[in-house]
């Protein structure tokens, strides 16, 4: 048992966000997979908890209940208070049935790490039409140092597209779980065109908030598709990003998630991470 | 005991001889220090008024910012039956990031296609930078983007291009589908390997479990090709959430990208 004290609520996560500006209600759907192992097969309490951008956060336990193999899906509507029309974060936490009532627990890193990534959870934003746009994917418990040392952002995103009728925007969400994750997040961002750099600029991320960047006003106005990569650098926080393509017309949407360095080079955690971070504070993003 | 044909080797070879193989072998991280997992893989889509793009970024540049680092993009398509159909090669610079149109590349090379494999391997121009050693095994992640009048879909890519790779077991998404306005599904599917499979596409309904079939339809991929499996759900009743399974997949991790289409052919697009 390598982790001791460890918060039950960080162990196994999802973190979402709300679309309501762009007219979208959020909906999950949770996944159990945990079978795949069986000495750490469970069952699942949910229990949820939402940040506002005003800083209040608001918990809601036994949201469902998720049993071996199977999956559910939640409405966030209901846990968003009915007055709130901005935007807000929720965190679902899977708390393991052997785990409930305890707010601490003393577990291993191997159980941790099975937990959240023996399955990705999918996140949708929909509309009263029906229409609906999701993506899958996991999200650990970041900037929170019994899940990780590390605190930076790197993104890599050749998908920003732009024409009269679409945008494209990256939502970031910057969550944490103690009190060490609370001065904002700087984002630094590099838009590239080919060779030739469009546009710099820093985004200042409030903690426990998300913030929807607009990159495609970084760009000229235009008629026929152009295109751009965004390149992401945040030195002092993991922040959760998405890419969102967005037709102004039809209101319809386009998600996906950005992939961490060590899927293009499997080294890319530990020290090797620490100097690419190094290396691109000084000679990329000139900080 | 039972030995490997690497043991059994080493255990006959004389001392001097086994000195010097391992003194040579030891200079191949010099010789190549760089590790590819191999071309990755997406599908293309250049039918039914949807237009395909691949976005690339020159990651060897970003991960290794402290060197400048040209790399060569090379992407081969693949028409629907597996057959090659054209290559596109260009050199991209130090940071640099490109996109590329399917239909430019096609309309360039005077070939036809309405969906397939695309792959891409981008390549350092300078193989022997020692530094490359750093990133341990690599992989050309891109994104498609999908495009037609009213709707968008960006994803990234399936899997890594491996031709020996074996199929894959039972697939369920962990994505249900809300019913709600739907009135098509369509699923396309790659077959990345060079064994031909037998698959078979469902949808499900989810309240009551994978073997509550909907709709299955069943095809067989050769080699490198692809398919395009549409369910038309506009004149069923449906339950209020559908599933998807996939039996078997041609390759671990070759899920099929998913369309669902509502009122007014207007469509959301994601991995499932």
């Amino acid at each position: 048992m390598d982790l001791k004290n460890y918060p039950v609520e960080a162990l196994h996560t999802f973190q979402v966000h709300t679309l309501r500006q762009f007219g979208y209600q959020t909906r999950v759907t949770l996944v159990n997979l945990s079978s795949q192992r069986p000495e750490f097969s469970t069952d699942y309490y949910v229990d949820v908890r939402i940040n506002y951008p005003d800083g209040r956060e608001v918990r809601k336990s036994d949201v469902g209940f998720i049993l071996t193999g199977a999956r559910i899906v939640l409405d966030c509507s209901p846990f968003l208070d009915s007055e709130f029309t901005g935007e807000a974060i929720l965190t679902f936490s899977m708390i393991p049935v052997r785990y409930r009532d305890q707010k601490t627990v003393n577990t291993s890193r191997a159980e941790l790490w099975f937990l959240l990534t023996a399955q990705d959870h999918y996140v949708e934003f929909y509309r009263d039409d029906g229409f609906s746009s999701g993506v899958l994917y996991q999200s650990g418990a970041f900037n929170f140092s019994g899940f990780s040392q590390e605190r930076t952002t790197l993104i890599q995103a050749p998908k920003v597209y732009k024409d009269s009728s679409i945008e494209t925007y990256m939502s970031v969400i910057y969550n944490g779980f103690d009190e060490t994750s609370r001065e904002p997040a700087i984002l630094d961002c590099l838009l590239i065109d080919g060779e030739r750099k469009i546009s710099t600029w820093q985004e200042v991320i409030p903690a426990r908030t998300m913030k929807l960047i607009n990159i495609s006003e970084h760009m000229l106005e235009t008629e026929q598709l152009e295109f751009a990569c965004l390149y992401g650098f945040c030195r002092n926080a993991t922040l959760l990003p998405l890419t969102i393509s967005r037709n102004k017309n039809t209101q319809c949407l386009a998600l996906e998630h950005s992939l961490p360095p060590n899927y293009y080079a499997s080294t890319m955690t530990g020290a090797n991470r620490k100097q690419a971070v190094v290396n691109l504070s000084k000679f990329v993003f000139h900080i | 005991m039972n030995q490997t044909k690497k043991e059994r080797i080493i255990a006959v070879l004389p001392k001097p001889v086994l000195s010097l193989l391992k003194y040579l072998w030891s200079f191949r991280s010099v010789i190549r220090p760089l590790k590819i997992a191999g071309p990755v893989v997406q599908i293309y889509i250049n039918d039914s008024g949807i237009e395909s793009f691949a976005g690339i970024n020159n990651f060897y540049s970003f991960l290794l910012s402290d060197y400048r680092i040209s790399a060569k993009v090379t992407l081969e398509f693949y028409d629907e039956q597996g057959a090659y159909l054209c290559r596109h090669q260009e050199t991209i610079g130090n940071l640099a990031s490109y996109h590329y149109s399917v239909k430019d590349i096609f309309k360039k090379n005077n070939v036809h296609s309405k969906f397939g494999i695309v792959t891409l391997m981008l390549l350092p121009k300078n193989r022997f930078l020692q530094a490359l050693k750093k990133l341990g095994v690599t992989a050309p992640h891109f994104f498609m983007f999908y495009k037609s009048a009213g709707s968008m879909g960006h994803v990234h890519p399936s899997s890594v291009l491996d031709l020996n790779n074996k199929v894959s077991g039972e697939f369920i998404s962990n994505q249900y589908i809300h019913s709600k306005g739907l009135e098509k599904i369509v699923f396309y599917q790659v077959n990345p390997s060079k064994h031909l499979v037998e698959i078979e596409h469902q949808l499900f309904d989810a309240s009551l479990g994978k073997d509550r079939v909907l709709l299955a339809e069943k095809n067989i991929l050769r080699p490198m090709s692809a398919i395009c499996v549409k369910f038309d759900l506009g004149k069923m009743v449906l339950p209020e959430m559908l599933g998807m399974r996939v039996n078997p997949l041609p390759t671990s991790n070759s899920k099929p990208i998913v369309l669902r289409y509502y009122h007014g052919e207007y469509f959301s697009l994601s991995h499932s």
